[in-house]
């Protein structure tokens, strides 16, 4: 075996994937996020480092679209899969180095660029007139709710204007966060991603297999005592409470801080069922409003502290909410 | 022999640089076109063996232009990259300028009777500079420490004389703006 | 204490460096893996060098019109200063260079990366590599001044900015003993520079990876080695100046020096368990907590000279 071969056989071994996922696909979502953190694989932040491009559930239209741009944008060697609900997750993980290895130049269309926005201009807060970019936000971002598209109009790093959009809502759409246990890997499944924007990629991982554990049907108690343990630290961590303490506060459901202690509290109590929360229509609709004014790494933060599941919007997607 | 041929290429190239910083067409090549002039500068000053003077130069242009770079492209609306834009502005007038500047500059060079060395070549270069510094240039260090700091301060709290987040945010005198989305812009006491 | 270098010095340097840079990215792969429930098997902390190989073998791809020249500068440029940063680091007694000015010269090389990382978010033409410049900066305006206090620190014991004299004033006592603030500052300093840990908003999930988001291939090899190098010469650099260089029992003083170095470098990979700051929080605790406490620092440190004598 020659040199280059021996590099891509190691090379492809651990591949990183850039997934698509609809809303409501959170079964196939969670399967993959659990593969890929026992084998040593990673979610890739963008295009730029991903070997694979994994569209999860049924994706409309729009979402097609969105992951359309995406594969074009994939370095090469690239391989594009779809996966439909849990069960194949693995086998079709498995065989994803084997394909990269073998993979060879086609005719495909070469590098095709969204042209990016001209940035405009806009009065600012001193009433002098500055420029404006607008950027979309989601839907593939990091730990970011699927078929969530926020688009924001940013003046420096300050949000001016904040616009939703939904993708991927079909009529087949259903919420997965449902029963009991589920509720409270939800909790789980929050906090992992607030945590995982704020940064604490350990303490984040560290929610994620409690979460799969406890969808695997693990004790309830020995899940308790840990996110027990787990909540603690995190209630007391001065630098997580710098970063989210006051953040977005809203009536009756805290700021970020209060609102990812009670998600932990919840599932260290171990009964989730009492709280629904608001539905997601309503925090959808005060989002803009929450946003204005904040620092971009605010945003991201206080869309990660809100929970929103896109699959609960129970009417099909009519080109989305928008406010402002 | 060597610090003569480092000498003149550190000397042309930050020439080179400086000229290129007109020639080329996006604000970000400029900026660090001219930073790259001064850190050939520095590369002289190291030659010459002022080695504090020379670190000092590389640190201090390097954090200027940086900072200087994101001003820059903060007021620009187009600070190319996107489109390609011109770096020089009143022609004939900046022409005429640069050259009397340049004129005088180099017969103050040429024309100045220079001193003679009259002391030998300083075994620590950065001491002299401290006691000098320190001992008859005090004065005017003094001054102009404190000229900076004042001018800090000010500066500082003209920009924070309230905060730039939240509400903070809103432009303050909302005009009608031919911006797409200006009737979706809030106005400050709205929350 | 620093003889005149020999040329094999300058071979030497990137071997040690590099080596230290491979295995903070080992050691950081390793927390990784065991942070994900995965057992530290040798495979982990050979994980850098397969991740290498992958970057290798894929296609460097570059933006809509990006800035290729200037993104190659900034990328390539961060190798090169983390080299330059540590030619007065002395290994035992040898440095590449132990110049007059050596403090001033680590200073001068680690803030080229204020152009440099901010030339790569630029050079990118995206929207979140942008974002991830100017969070560098942002951040370095709150850690530059404190860090650059905290380089004094050591020069004003010592009265020389000579490294070599830094590590000869400490034959007694280690500096990071007396002036333990100047050292811990000079260290929030250093993950500064290599943004990274709790410093590492430029560089975060929140924006796609900020300045890395539109790094693929060989480009991202060069970039990630760059941060790595630098978080290793920074670690390097404390040795000398807080930690009595190579100056220990038994062994030889170039296995003292690698070994604080290594040291120094595994705590500074393992601040990567908290959680980021951000900017704002930054610049407020920079200036109003660091920055007087260093200069506290600095100012003990000047009457214990005094008095001295």
């Amino acid at each position: 075996m020659d040199l280059i071969s021996a590099l891509r056989r190691a090379a492809f071994t651990r591949p990183n994937l850039l997934l698509v996922v609809a809303p409501g696909a959170t079964g196939p979502r969670l399967a993959m996020e659990r593969f890929t953190r026992e084998h040593g694989w990673s979610l890739a932040d963008t295009a730029a480092d991903a070997d694979a491009l994994v569209e999860i559930g049924e994706l409309d239209e729009p979402l097609t679209a969105v992951a359309e741009v995406l594969w074009r944008q994939l370095p090469r060697p690239a391989v594009r899969l779809s996966l439909g609900d849990e069960v194949g997750v693995g086998e079709a993980l498995a065989r994803l180095p084997e394909r990269l290895r073998s993979w060879r130049p086609t005719d495909e269309p070469s590098e095709e660029w969204p042209e990016p926005p001209m940035a405009d201009r806009a009065p600012d807060r001193d009433g002098l007139r500055l420029d404006v970019l607008r950027v979309p936000l989601g839907p593939v971002l990091p730990y970011w709710p699927a078929g969530l598209r926020l688009v924001v109009d940013m003046q420096g790093d300050v949000v001016q204007f904040a616009e939703v959009e939904l993708l991927g809502v079909t009529g087949r759409t259903r919420p997965y966060w449902t029963g009991e246990t589920r509720s409270a890997a939800r909790r789980l499944d929050a906090a992992a991603r607030l945590l995982g924007v704020a940064g604490w990629t350990a303490m984040s991982t560290r929610c994620q297999i409690l979460r799969d554990r406890l969808l695997a049907g693990g004790t309830g108690t020995f899940v308790a005592t840990e996110v027990d343990r787990l909540a603690r630290r995190v209630r007391r961590s001065p630098l997580l409470g710098a970063m989210l303490r006051g953040l977005a506060p809203l009536p009756g459901l805290g700021d970020a801080h209060e609102r990812l202690s009670n998600w932990l509290a919840e599932v260290a109590r171990a009964s989730t069922a009492d709280e629904a929360g608001p539905p997601v229509a309503e925090l959808l609709n005060v989002l803009p409003d929450v946003v204005f004014g904040a620092e971009l790494s605010v945003v991201r933060l206080i869309v990660a502290s809100l929970d929103l599941d896109i699959a609960e919007i129970t009417e099909p997607s009519h080109g989305g909410i928008s406010h402002g | 022999m060597w610090e003569v041929i480092a000498f003149w290429v550190l000397a042309v190239l930050a020439v080179a640089s400086g000229i290129a910083v007109f020639r080329v067409d996006s604000m970000a090549r400029a900026t660090f076109l001219l930073l790259a002039s001064f850190l050939f500068v520095a590369g002289e000053m190291l030659v010459l063996e002022l080695h504090y003077l020379g670190a000092l130069t590389v640190l201090m242009m390097t954090a200027e232009m940086a900072i200087m770079a994101v001003f820059m492209i903060m007021f620009m609306m187009n600070p190319a990259g996107l489109e390609p834009m011109e770096m020089v502005h009143n022609k004939r007038g900046a022409l005429v300028i640069s050259v009397a500047v340049f004129v005088a500059l180099t017969a103050a060079a040429l024309v100045v009777p220079w001193p003679e060395r009259a002391a030998p070549h300083p075994s620590d270069a950065t001491h002299q500079l401290g006691e000098a510094i320190m001992r008859d240039k005090m004065l005017v260090m003094m001054v102009v420490g404190v000229g900076l700091f004042a001018t800090m301060v000010a500066a500082t709290l003209l920009a924070t004389a309230r905060g730039r987040y939240g509400e903070h945010a809103a432009p303050s005198r909302p005009e009608p703006s031919p911006h797409a989305h200006a009737h979706h812009h809030h106005a400050g006491g709205d929350r | 204490m620093a003889e005149p270098a020999p040329m094999w010095t300058v071979l030497v340097l990137p071997i040690v460096l590099g080596g230290l840079a491979l295995f903070a990215a080992s050691l950081n792969g390793v927390l990784t893996a065991v942070a994900s429930g995965r057992r530290a098997t040798l495979a982990e902390w050979a994980e850098p060098l397969r991740a290498s190989a992958r970057l290798l073998v894929r296609q460097r791809r570059t933006t809509f019109r990006a800035d290729v020249v200037l993104r190659r500068v900034g990328i390539a440029g961060i190798v090169v200063a983390a080299l330059l940063a540590s030619v007065p680091t002395p290994l035992g007694g040898v440095a590449v260079a132990d110049l007059p000015v050596g403090v001033v010269w680590f200073n001068a090389m680690e803030i080229l990366l204020w152009a440099l990382v901010w030339l790569t978010g630029w050079g990118g033409n995206s929207a979140f590599s942008l974002v991830g410049g100017y969070r560098f900066l942002a951040q370095a305006l709150a850690y530059e001044l404190p860090l650059m206090f905290a380089l004094t620190a050591p020069p004003l014991a010592a009265d020389s900015l000579r490294v070599g004299a830094i590590v000869q004033a400490q034959q007694d006592v280690w500096f990071a003993l007396w002036m333990p603030l100047a050292f811990l500052v000079y260290l929030i300093g250093i993950v500064g520079v290599a943004f990274w840990g709790p410093l590492s908003p430029p560089a975060a999930a929140d924006v796609a990876g900020g300045v890395t988001a539109e790094l693929s291939g060989a480009d991202r090899l060069v970039f990630l080695a760059g941060r790595y190098l630098m978080l290793a010469a920074g670690a390097a650099f404390a040795v000398p100046l807080f930690l009595g260089g190579g100056q220990g029992p038994l062994l030889p003083a170039w296995l003292w020096s690698l070994l604080k170095m290594a040291a120094v470098l595994a705590v500074l990979v393992w601040l990567r368990r908290f959680s980021l700051v951000r900017a704002e929080r930054l610049m407020s605790w920079g200036w109003l907590v660091l920055l007087p406490v260093v200069l506290l620092q600095v100012l003990v440190v000047g009457v214990v000279v005094l008095l001295r004598g």
